[in-house]
């Protein structure tokens, strides 16, 4: 399966990479929105793991924009992120609105949880 | 600082502890995870992973040292005398501290010294600790076009005096976003230069008190073809026996 991780922190974004191809998955990595739509557009990925705090357009712009574009429309997208949950709790229906599968609060989500959600998130009955 | 009233002091102290909460997080989180990692896939070269790991703790640390002492400083309790301080010197150590985390983030570290200096009027603590953070921050800068990046450390003459600052490609916006800041003090912001830096930017807003304190001010220059944040040192008077 192939994952397109959108993280601006490319330290961290090693790792999370390390951790998701020991499963056997390939990971397209971006650090900006830009990027992840152009990235999106040359290899379409299964699954999308994204940061909301980016730079120059957030992830709620690209959530936008992801789900504008009908064949991107069922692709699973898993936010992992560094706001903690009570602050996106006024966005709470947007996000569902966007079809968000998962949600992570990144400094509490260890690898083995991201990698357990990003596989229960490829699988095939997964509702986006 | 002057001009400030206790509850203007208090949002400052709390907002600047908040920032560097936030930022601190980064480097926790990568030794927690990289812990997790080398437990579950037993890593070939594990040397390295420690070494890295040792890394981001010691970042983390020498950060906290750099917020404390902008904490003190919005609290103002810490008043900063300034001293002769041999800046190329203190230039060097930052660059060689900031080097190994720099390229751990695609950034490449040039110390440009153009001309000799001397000492400067500064504090010598406060001066590392503006610097660093300055520089850690910088360094994570995202650039939309390019993969590598390269940080320029520099110091030059000016009508003014010396100029001293951290120069990046993708930097064009925080003098804007830093003016902003100073503007919006008594509201927390995740992401206060969001054009560039994707987190909280602590060590720019913990620059900005320092070198406050020591009577300067953060602005943005131009250095080389690349935009970055500065500030303008005096230089030393005192006679300097060769």
């Amino acid at each position: 399966m192939h994952i397109l991780l959108i993280e601006p922190d490319v330290v961290l974004a090693h790792l999370y990479i390390q951790a998701l191809e020991a499963e056997g998955d390939t990971v397209s990595f971006v650090r900006s929105a830009e990027s992840a739509i152009h990235i999106a557009d040359r290899k379409k990925p299964d699954v999308v793991i994204l940061e909301l705090q980016l730079t120059q357009h957030s992830g709620v712009a690209f959530l936008q924009e992801f789900r504008s574009y009908t064949d991107w429309l069922n692709i699973p997208i898993i936010i992992h992120t560094h706001i903690p949950p009570q602050q996106l709790e006024p966005f709470k229906k947007a996000l569902q609105e966007m079809r968000i599968t998962a949600q992570l609060y990144k400094p509490q989500t260890t690898l083995q949880v991201l990698k357990r959600t990003v596989q229960a998130a490829l699988q095939p009955n997964t509702a986006a | 600082m002057q001009g400030i009233s206790l509850e203007q002091a208090d949002t400052s102290q709390t907002l600047l502890l908040r920032s560097v909460a936030e930022q601190l997080k980064t480097p926790l989180m990568y030794v927690a995870r990289q812990a997790e990692l080398s437990k579950a896939t037993r890593p070939t070269s594990p040397e390295q992973v420690f070494s890295t790991m040792q890394l981001h703790a010691d970042m983390a640390l020498k950060l906290v040292d750099s917020y404390l002492l902008g904490l003190a400083i919005t609290n103002q309790q810490e008043t900063l005398d300034l001293e002769p301080v041999p800046l190329s010197a203190v230039l060097y150590d930052v660059a060689h501290d900031l080097t190994p985390i720099a390229r751990q983030y695609n950034t490449d570290v040039e110390l440009v010294l153009a001309g000799k200096y001397g000492q400067v009027m500064a504090h010598q603590a406060g001066l590392k600790a503006a610097l660093y953070g300055l520089g850690f921050v910088l360094s994570e800068i995202v650039h939309p076009q390019k993969t590598r990046n390269r940080l320029q450390i520099a110091a030059h003459r000016s009508k003014q005096g010396i100029v001293t600052g951290f120069y990046i490609d993708g930097a064009e916006q925080m003098q804007t976003e830093l003016t902003h800041m100073r503007r919006t003090r008594s509201t927390f912001k995740r992401q206060p230069f969001a054009q560039c830096v994707a987190n909280t930017g602590a060590g720019v807003l913990v620059a900005d008190a320092i070198f406050a304190a020591m009577q300067t001010r953060l602005r943005s220059g131009r250095f080389r073809s690349q935009q970055g944040l500065a500030a303008t040192l005096q230089q030393s008077k005192q006679l300097q026996l060769v």
